[in-house]
């Protein structure tokens, strides 16, 4: 829960940058800031989530502090050691340890192989073992995530998307690693097949303790694996807090916003004059000046229209970043 | 299907808008027969939002696309049933009759509304289209008609935004354009919104879901709301059918479903959303083991039998009739989950 206090965070990652250049047939190329100077700590074995709209940069954070992007700008730090220097065989041992499960069932996994060459493939990339003991531990991490070994001659397309996206996870977790992001890992999957991937998800990790990266637009699926959130919007984290104090009192008017838009699954507690937030999500290209929230905000003022916030502590353990909540 | 257009029935006294009977469509392919729709009962009435719940294969957009008749023939074959539309059997209607009902009192909009517009006219021009084709009127006429329209579904500069075309709008501008087409007609009796807020950002989808519900009351009419999320049902039906591999499991007024729900798909079906109450602070969701059977293979039981938890052996053989559980609601189970929440 404290992570922000852990001495040594799992993954550390300060004032991140990730730009990228947009050059359409006319006019100059342009920068679009994907992602805007994000810092975040993740402690071994917790789970933090990301959650906001499209555009906001999400993927691309989880994308760039695995450095799968190279990073434009800020420092990353795995376990106390600096990461983003390091490449080649440093950067492969550090890799080992952190793994990625994707949005798309369909497309992450190569429709011309195995399911179990995709499942043993970053353990022969990282040479756990011989022969035997890669099978031995395909077939484990099979069985693990609900997937009969007897299946691994079947190709991707002879699975239902649910177990498609078991085979995803198998593949990220053979190696055991110690971190996972999950860029909107359940997204794609009916309800009742997004339930039985998250429990699964929850039970691997009780299991193996790996710090997680939640990913998301479903705040509902946010709220309920995460024991932090990070909200973000066009490229910013806007607000940062425990769970519990994040769903109960949201404090940055973006996050109160996307609380009051989430549809409840209780229609007895339907409310007809609910405060629906104005306006669609700016350009990410060309994102309003200062707070990039204002031209939507209700509590908007010159200041806001000026100078972007910083985000700052403005309770224990809870972090804003919004002129007006600052301001008390 | 009958021969008659005009059926009499005594539902019209019962503010009954649509009535579909004993609708089964399935799909004739290389495969084998899809039976994507069975012996499907559903009633919309007047100026009402009924939500048909289900997840992907159930054959919620199947039926829409029925109603409408929009079902590609071949493959797909409507092998039985009736659907009225103000006491007229939509299904016998002559083809030219069924295209005026379409877009004028029957009207559709899509999950993806890029898909749905057309990328070479500019949006005014395509809602002045329907005004030009139902009511015969000038171009003119009908282009600030479309204005007037795009001003109803509350797009800001409403001249302006006319003379754009789809590229240039948002995803939420472009469901609101959609929406303003749907309502370009004298007397809309019905829309059917096929997920129409699943491709947009959660705030944008309070907007049109809020739209869609002022609309509804200030033009009277009736909508059919396909859904697969039960957050979406629970803040805007006032009506629930819950689909499952092509049958009609429970019908129910929304409070009712949610809180006295019957049959043990539409239990799950609540259990394992992420937003549900019972869900706060749960360590683990309640999920449904197992996945969608496939239709291809289907035989005459319950479809949901392999994946139920109160399954017993006449599941396996039959679908069970319909039972009753109070005022209007329905299901169909031979083992339902009780009033108390346990299993009977």
């Amino acid at each position: 829960m404290s992570a922000e206090r852990n001495p040594t965070p799992l993954l550390a990652a300060r004032d991140i940058q990730k730009n990228f250049r947009i050059k359409d047939d006319r006019g100059p190329a342009q920068t679009l800031k994907a992602v805007d100077g994000v810092s975040l700590d993740i402690a071994p074995g917790e789970v933090v989530g990301v959650v906001g709209e499209s555009g906001c940069g999400k993927s691309t954070l989880g994308k760039t502090i695995l450095r799968m992007y190279e990073p434009d700008g800020g420092t990353l730090t795995w376990k106390g050691e600096d990461m983003t220097a390091v490449s080649g065989a440093e950067l492969k041992v550090i890799r080992k340890d952190i793994q990625m499960i994707f949005q798309d069932p369909y497309s992450s996994l190569n429709p011309r192989k195995k399911v179990k060459n995709i499942i043993s493939q970053p353990l022969r990339v990282h040479a756990q073992g011989d022969k035997d003991e890669i099978t031995r531990r395909t077939e484990e991490v099979m069985r693990e995530v609900g997937i009969n070994p007897v299946y691994g001659r079947r190709y991707p397309h002879q699975f239902s998307g649910g177990q498609r996206q078991r085979i995803g996870i198998a593949r990220a977790l053979a190696l055991e690693p110690e971190f996972v992001v999950c860029d909107e890992a359940v997204s794609a999957l009916d309800v009742s097949i997004q339930a039985q991937i998250l429990n699964l998800l929850l039970d691997l990790k009780d299991r193996h303790g790996f710090a997680n990266l939640f990913i998301s637009h479903d705040l509902s699926v946010v709220e309920f694996i995460s024991e932090r959130i990070l909200v973000m919007y066009l490229g910013r984290i806007v607000e940062k807090a425990p769970k519990t104090e994040l769903m109960a009192e949201p404090l940055h008017p973006y996050t109160r916003a996307l609380l009051a838009a989430f549809p409840i699954a209780d229609p007895s507690v339907r409310s007809t004059k609910k405060q629906i937030v104005v306006g669609d999500v700016p350009s990410p290209l060309n994102p309003p000046t200062g707070c990039h929230f204002h031209p939507r905000c209700p509590l908007a003022t010159d200041r806001c229209r000026e100078a972007y916030p910083p985000l700052v502590e403005v309770a224990p353990g809870r972090q804003a970043a919004c002129w007006e909540v600052s301001a008390g | 299907m009958t021969d008659t257009a005009t059926i009499e029935t005594s539902a019209t006294g019962t503010g009954e808008l649509l009535g579909i009977d004993n609708l089964s469509v399935s799909f004739h392919t290389r495969r084998g027969v899809v039976k994507a729709v069975r012996n499907l009962n559903l009633k919309i009435r007047e100026g009402e939002t009924l939500a048909l719940v289900g997840e992907s294969g159930c054959g919620k957009s199947v039926t829409a696309h029925a109603i409408t008749r929009l079902v590609p023939m071949p493959p797909g074959v409507i092998e039985s049933g009736i659907i009225r539309f103000r006491g007229t059997n939509l299904l016998s209607l002559p083809e030219k009759e069924m295209r005026s009902l379409r877009g004028s009192k029957i009207s559709m909009i899509f999950q993806e509304p890029m898909t749905s517009l057309n990328p070479v006219f500019t949006v005014g021009t395509q809602i002045a289209e329907v005004f030009v084709t139902h009511e015969k009127l000038g171009r003119k006429e009908a282009f600030a008609r479309a204005v007037e329209l795009l001003d109803l579904v509350k797009i800001p500069d409403p001249a302006k935004r006319a003379k754009s075309y789809p590229h240039q709008l948002s995803g939420g501008m472009r469901q609101r354009v959609m929406i303003a087409m749907a309502l370009a007609s004298p007397e809309p009796g019905l829309m059917i919104a096929d997920e129409p807020t699943t491709a947009l950002d959660v705030t944008i989808q309070a907007q049109i879901l809020q739209l869609l519900n002022e609309l509804k009351k200030g033009v009277g009419m009736a909508l059919l709301l396909i859904t697969h999320d039960m957050g979406v049902v629970a803040e805007t039906a006032d009506r629930v059918a819950v689909m499952y591999a092509g049958r009609k499991v429970e019908d129910a007024p929304v409070e009712e479903l949610f809180a006295n729900p019957r049959h043990p798909y539409t239990v799950g079906l609540l259990g394992c959303q992420c937003s549900a109450p019972s869900n706060r602070n749960a360590v683990r969701l309640t999920s449904i083991s197992g996945s969608v059977p496939d239709l291809l293979t289907l035989g005459d039981g319950c479809p949901f039998a392999n994946r139920c938890g109160n399954v017993k052996n006449e599941c396996m053989e039959s679908f069970p009739d319909v039972s009753t559980a109070g005022e209007d609601h329905e299901f169909r189970c031979h083992n339902p989950i009780t009033e108390s929440g346990a299993s009977s």
